[in-house]
């Protein structure tokens, strides 16, 4: 038997093989968050494609995510999707701010926006988890 | 503390008095699951353009992954779901394949990893 650090849920035996009985189990990595961090930035009106940079200052290409919430909202929005300020079957969906993606470099982070209204601060949340590799 | 757990604080937390997760590395106790996400692959593929690549993962259920896009050299971004206007790159998963598509206009250098923990039950 190999020599492991195992913690069962609760419940689940810890002798058990499969993966999803486990909180942690060392034969498994389980990937770090390595920075949060937040920005604020603000949109300009009526503006597509506006991107922002964050310097991450690692020395490797961190995989990254982020959420968004516009100032004074209750909602926090991901990229590749929209704000959605209202919705319903006649309706659709409606919003402004467009979240378009998060990337990272070996320097930076970009988030990138569209906004279809005025003028708009936007609360940003961004995780960076170990390299790219 | 009033409780059996096994708790790694973060730099400064004191892990003997917290009741936050957020504050601790790991953090188990006897009333909730805070799991850690746990690695099972991990990998790259390049994708042509207009084209999918099916990525196997051998496990019988629909595992949480990531995956990424080197959309420019060196810069990498995170996928979701289909973009909004249906093009670019993105990924969808099933029961057997996680599965990488590429609607960018070239060629595109993807990483995805893909964990054992099962996201429909």
């Amino acid at each position: 038997m190999e020599n492991i650090v195992a913690l069962a849920k609760i419940g689940e035996n810890v002798f058990s093989e499969d993966p999803n009985d486990f909180v942690m189990n060392s034969l498994y990595n389980s990937f770090k968050l390595i920075l949060v961090g937040t920005k604020t930035i603000t949109l300009a009106a009526n503006t597509t494609n506006q991107s922002f940079t964050q310097a991450h200052g690692l020395d490797f290409i961190p995989l990254v995510d982020a959420f968004a919430n516009q100032d004074g909202s209750d909602r926090v929005f991901k990229p590749n999707g929209i704000d959605v300020e209202l919705w319903g079957a006649k309706l659709g969906m409606t919003g402004d701010v467009i979240f378009n993606y998060v990337q990272a470099d070996g320097t930076n982070i970009t988030f990138n926006f569209d906004n279809n209204d005025s003028e708009v601060q936007v609360h940003i949340r961004y995780f960076c988890l170990e390299a790219i590799f | 503390m009033a409780f059996n757990a096994i708790i790694v604080g973060l730099d400064g937390v004191n892990a003997e008095t917290t009741i936050d997760p957020n504050d601790c590395a790991l953090y188990v106790d006897d009333t909730t699951d805070h799991i850690l996400i746990k690695e099972k692959a991990r990998g790259t593929a390049s994708v042509a353009n207009n084209g999918t690549q099916n990525i196997a993962h051998g496990l019988g259920y629909v595992p949480f992954c990531l995956a990424f896009v080197e959309i420019s050299p060196g810069v990498w971004r995170k996928l979701y779901s289909s973009p909004i206007d249906g093009s670019g790159c993105w990924f969808e998963l099933n029961g057997t394949n996680l599965i990488l598509r590429n609607t960018s206009g070239s060629a595109k250098n993807f990483a995805y990893y893909i964990f054992f923990d099962n996201i429909t039950s």
